[in-house]
Order: C-alpha cells, then sequence, then structure tokens
C-alpha cells in the first residue's frame, strides 16, 4: 500500500497484460485510492514537470532542493512528462502527487470528471506556430498533407490552432486532420529536418526555431487577444484534503522561485543552464526568459476564456467558473 | 460415480476436469470427461467460458467501485463499440489500418517471394538471405520506425515501410524452409514424369512447399499485425485518417476509457477473424491433402 509500488502497478497496466491483470491491477489501486493514502503516501511527493522555459520555477525548485527544505520528513522525486494527460494518468495511477499540464488539458480532465483542481499556476506565454517551409506564408498555405505539430490532441496549442482556424475560416476543426502529437523537443527536431510543415510549440522551442530561420504563423497572444495562462499545477482534490501543507509548500516555492527569475534572471538561467549540463548556455536562457510577453506567476489566469472556448467548439461540455477549479492556496489571488 | 481405476494417473479427479488439452486416448481418464464438460461442443465451452469471463468483468466493476475514469465495465465498452461501428467513428480507423497492413504485407509478401526464389535457385542468393534474416529478424519491427520517420517523414509510408519490413524477414524464413524441404522422392517423381523448369517448381515445389507458406503467411500478418497497431500509437497519421492505434490514442488523450477498449476490443476481434481465416484455408489445402495435420480452432 505504499507510492512505491505506485510505477510498477501502472506499468503492468501500459503493459497491457490483459483485462483480468488489469482488474487485478486496479482494483487495489482504486481501493486504496481512500483516506488512508494520505497518511500512507504523504511521505512521497512525486511531481511531473516538462520540457523547456515554462518549468523554469519548478527546474529551479528541484537544483535548490526548496521543497525538501520545507517538507523535511517527505520524499521529493521529480518526472519530465510530455502533455496534460501524461500528469493525469499519472495522478489518477498515483504515481504523481502533483501534476504539470497546459490549460486546455486541465479542462478537459475537469470536463471528463477528473477529481483535480489547480494547485498554482506557472506562467503566462506567447505560444507560437512556427514553420520553416516557405511555400506557407499564412493558415491558407497549409494544405491536407502537410502536418502540424502539437503536444498532444487538446493541447492548448490545439486550442490556438483550432481558434485561429475558426476566426479565419469559420471552422475550429478545419486543421484537426493535420495535427501529430509531439514532444516539444521532438517537434523541433522533426520540424527542423522537415518532417514536419509546422509546429505550434512554446519557448523557448518556438525561439530556437526562429533561430534557425523560422517564421511565425501565429502568436497565441494575438489569437486570444491578450497575455493568458499556458502552464499549471495540478493535485487531485482527496490529496489535497490530506495534504494541505505539500500543497502550501509546492505553492510557497513556486512564489520564490517566480521571484528568483524576476529579480535575478541571470541566477536562474544559470541554474536552468546547469540542470541540463550546460546544453544551453545561461546567457541563452536569461534572453528567454525576459522576451517580451513571458511572466512567471503563481496566477492562473485564462482559465474562463480558453474554457469558454473549448465549450463554444464542443471541446467540453460546459465551462466552470474559474474559482470552482483552484485550491485555497491560489484562491487569494486574481484567479481569472 | 464411475467404477474405481487402478493408480489415479494425476491429479485428483475435480468435479470438472481440467479441459482443453486433448486427451490421449488410452486414457480410463477421457471416458469420464466425455460424460461431462469434455463433451460439449467446441462452441459451447468456450461461450460459456467467454460469458463467464465478461460475467466477472462486469462483477468485478460492479462490485469493486472501480473508477469509471480508469477502468470500464463491459457494459459501457460493448455501448462504446456499437456507437462506434454505427457512428463511423471506428469504422474509418479499422479500413485505414486493415488497408495500411494489406498493402505493407502485400509488399513485404511479394519481396520475400523474390529473395527466395533468389536463395533456392543461387548459392549467393541462399548466403544473403540467411545473413540478412539472422541480422534483421531478431530486430521488433516496430524498432525501425524512428529510421522509417526519418527517411520518409510522419506519413502512411512510413507506417507501411514498417509493416513490409516487418513481414518480410519471418515470410522469407518460412518460404525458405518450405522450398528446401521438398522431399527429394516428390521432385524426382515429377522429373520422371518429364516436369522441368517452370512447370516443375509450379506442379510440384509450390505446391509441396505450401504447408510453409502458408505458416509464414500467418506468421507475417501476426507480425504485421502487431508492428502496425504499435506504430499507430508512435504517430498515428493524424485525425481523420488515423488508424485504430491512434484511435486509441486519441480516446486515451481525451480519457475516454470505453472508446479504448472498444478499440482494443475491435483489434482482438480481427485478430481472432483473421486467424480463422487461415485455420480454414489449412483445413480446405494442407490438411485435406494430409500434408498437415487438422490444428485445432
Amino acid at each position: 500500500m505504499t507510492t512505491t509500488t505506485g510505477p510498477r502497478r501502472r506499468d503492468v497496466l501500459r503493459g497491457g497484460l490483459g483485462l483480468l491483470t488489469g482488474a487485478a491491477v486496479v482494483g487495489p489501486l482504486a481501493a486504496c485510492s481512500g483516506p488512508q493514502e494520505g497518511s500512507a503516501a504523504s511521505r512521497e511527493v512525486a511531481i511531473a514537470t516538462g520540457y523547456g522555459i515554462s518549468f523554469a520555477p519548478l527546474t529551479i525548485i528541484e537544483a535548490r532542493g526548496w521543497l525538501e527544505e520545507a517538507l523535511p520528513d517527505h520524499t521529493v522525486s521529480w518526472q519530465v512528462l510530455s502533455g496534460g494527460s501524461a500528469s493525469r494518468d499519472g495522478l489518477l495511477a498515483g504515481s504523481l502527487q502533483a501534476g504539470t499540464g497546459g490549460l486546455a488539458p486541465f479542462l478537459l480532465g475537469v470536463d471528463s470528471g477528473v477529481p483535480w483542481r489547480i494547485v498554482s499556476g506557472l506562467n503566462n506565454m506567447p505560444l507560437w506556430m512556427v514553420t520553416l517551409d516557405d511555400r506557407i506564408r499564412s493558415l491558407a498555405d497549409l494544405t491536407a498533407d502537410d502536418r502540424v505539430s502539437s503536444p498532444q490532441p487538446g493541447s492548448i496549442q490545439s486550442m490556438v490552432l483550432a481558434r485561429a482556424a475558426r476566426e479565419e475560416f469559420g471552422d475550429p476543426d478545419r486543421f484537426t486532420a493535420n495535427l501529430v502529437a509531439m514532444p516539444h523537443p521532438d517537434a523541433l527536431q522533426a520540424l527542423l529536418s522537415g518532417q514536419i510543415a509546422a509546429a505550434v510549440t512554446s519557448p523557448p522551442f518556438q525561439y530556437q526555431a526562429e533561430e534557425e530561420g523560422a517564421r511565425v504563423l501565429l502568436d497565441s497572444y494575438e489569437v486570444f487577444g491578450g497575455p493568458h495562462g499556458f502552464n499549471v499545477v495540478t493535485a487531485l482534490e482527496e490529496y489535497a484534503e490530506a495534504n494541505p501543507e505539500v500543497l502550501e509548500a509546492l505553492h510557497a516555492a513556486i512564489g520564490r522561485a517566480r521571484d528568483l527569475i524576476a529579480d535575478d534572471p541571470a541566477e536562474a538561467a544559470r541554474v536552468l543552464s546547469e540542470a541540463e549540463d550546460g546544453a544551453i548556455i545561461p546567457e541563452r536562457y536569461e534572453d528567454y526568459l525576459t522576451r517580451e510577453g513571458i511572466e512567471f506567476t503563481t496566477t492562473p489566469q485564462g482559465l474562463a476564456d480558453l474554457g469558454a472556448f473549448m465549450a463554444e467548439i464542443g471541446e467540453i461540455d460546459a465551462a466552470a467558473a474559474p474559482a470552482d477549479l483552484v485550491f485555497p492556496t491560489v484562491a487569494g489571488e486574481p484567479v481569472s | 460415480m464411475p467404477p474405481p481405476t487402478d493408480a489415479p494417473a494425476g491429479p485428483p479427479a475435480a468435479p470438472a476436469p481440467p479441459a482443453g488439452r486433448r486427451p490421449a486416448p488410452a486414457l480410463p481418464r477421457s471416458a469420464r470427461r466425455r460424460a461431462g464438460w469434455g463433451r460439449l461442443p467446441t462452441a459451447v465451452r468456450r461461450g460459456v467460458l467467454l460469458a463467464a469471463l465478461i460475467a466477472a468483468w462486469q462483477g468485478y466493476v460492479s462490485a469493486a467501485g472501480v473508477s469509471p475514469l480508469v477502468f470500464a465495465g463491459p457494459a459501457d465498452v460493448a455501448a462504446a463499440l456499437v456507437a462506434g461501428w454505427a457512428g463511423g467513428d471506428l469504422v474509418a480507423p479499422t479500413l485505414t489500418t486493415l488497408r495500411l497492413l494489406g498493402l505493407g504485407m502485400l509488399i513485404g509478401s511479394v519481396l520475400a517471394l523474390a529473395l527466395t526464389a533468389l536463395a533456392v535457385g543461387t548459392r549467393l542468393g541462399d548466403d544473403l538471405l540467411s545473413l540478412l534474416t539472422a541480422m534483421i529478424n531478431p530486430l521488433p519491427s516496430v524498432a525501425v520506425l524512428p529510421l522509417a520517420m526519418l527517411w520518409f517523414g510522419l506519413n502512411e509510408t512510413a507506417l507501411v515501410f514498417v509493416v513490409a519490413n516487418a513481414v518480410l524477414w519471418p515470410m522469407a524464413v518460412s518460404l525458405g524452409t518450405g522450398f528446401r524441404t521438398v522431399p527429394a522422392t516428390t521432385v524426382a517423381v515429377g522429373r520422371s514424369l518429364g516436369l522441368r523448369g517452370w512447370r516443375l517448381v509450379r506442379d510440384i515445389r509450390l505446391p509441396a512447399a505450401l504447408p510453409h507458406t502458408i505458416a509464414g503467411v500467418r506468421t507475417g500478418w501476426a507480425f504485421g499485425w502487431r508492428t502496425i497497431i504499435a506504430a499507430e500509437l508512435v504517430f498515428g497519421v493524424a485525425g481523420a485518417r488515423g488508424g485504430l492505434g491512434f484511435y486509441i490514442n486519441d480516446a486515451r488523450y481525451y480519457l475516454d476509457i470505453p472508446n479504448v477498449f472498444a478499440g482494443l476490443v475491435t483489434i482482438a476481434l480481427i485478430g481472432i477473424a483473421l486467424d480463422l481465416l487461415f485455420t480454414a484455408v489449412e483445413r480446405r489445402t494442407v490438411v485435406r491433402w494430409g500434408m498437415r495435420e487438422g490444428a485445432a480452432t
């Protein structure tokens, strides 16, 4: 009944050993998601992060050991995942205590009944659609054979494209058949090697594509009419109820990281570069972190707006009020 | 009660003796088995087992109160299956997958035939085929997908390539074995009848190699089927034109568990259907001609 068996259970499920195994595996899993998980599982805090500078606050927290400091009797571990649905699966399977992802997968999860809420926002970021193909000057130039990457179906990147398609062509699904699901680093590689025509991606990958000569086809800040939230940190309600101190510590640490990035971007950039063993030099990270439109914040923003759009195009049934989507950790902030 | 036998062979008789394995004719137990479970026709025995499994599945879902976010019961899955097939949501992915599989298998089979012909005809070809199959056959065929994506891009060509590769090598091995193990007597008889060249191949070698050929197609299809689904899970060829693997992945993204199960059931059903087809072909050909013992359904 400890979480150490969590990942293994998940692996067995993933391996698809058949219905009976599935039943045998999900049984104990479902059975132990009761209140006792709070006490038994609270020693272990597994947190999802992702690719890109969106997760800079988490990278800094991990590198500085701030959570271990705030939660001395807990074991903290980090997992790099791609896309919000991977986090969702981890949370539901019990192998993650805090997930991360874009706003859209979070709202999709709420809509299908996942009992989760937002612990903290992470950032506001402009998301770009970039292309290296000379033929493609605007959305109208995309043909049925052009592949466009986004991290997953129903990602916030997919929503940016859907919204632009609706504005321009009156059909949000116009490019749905063009989409392929790819983690951001793979998408950048695929774009550079010409496997895909365009990528709807995120910082810093869009900046790296631009450095390689890519053109910007869409900017989400223009599509949505202003800055909007991008990533949030989520947890299951059950876990939050039993472990409010973990959520508070996580929220506080994200605030601390936000302040560090704002006050000393050079130091933040150095930490990010070191976390990747110097694959990208600190100066470049500092440039990315201070680009226009990039803002680190603990306040989730844009939930109502994105929710309304997703409900309009039928991606979700109904948009919930932002206040109902967050935990008390951010209830005092101007959530929108 | 049956009369006591001398030293009971095997485990003590349970109320329902283990079914499935064919009894050796001499064992006294076989008589007892015929009286109960074993006397029922295969279809009935399997139907009852299937119904029991589904009942256990439904019972588990109802009793355990497992979260519908991670597990679906048979009723939900059946509803999703019906909705998917009636609404066409499952039809298009299934056709896409079968089309890609068919194309990949066709290309793979033709290449396998060509390679085998070369191998049977020439020493060099034989060595080449042995070396190639020894090198490539142990590779799980989906492992070449990253290369295929680089070479062909994220499109159907990459998937067809991977399937053709998956089919080619096991099939070439089977075909090669088939041609090499044609009994010398049979060939000698053909020669005595005055057959040579292409007619010898067509009338003697090909039919004699048929059991291995069918086994080869069967293995090829099994490899191809697994490979196409795995490859589609990696990248589905997007959206409306995606196959079954993409369908499952897409349903997972949207946490639509009944549809994930519906996709899996569809894959299993197609697998069973094609397997039955091959069994039927074998029955009508090599089994009827006494070249191979009848395989259990």
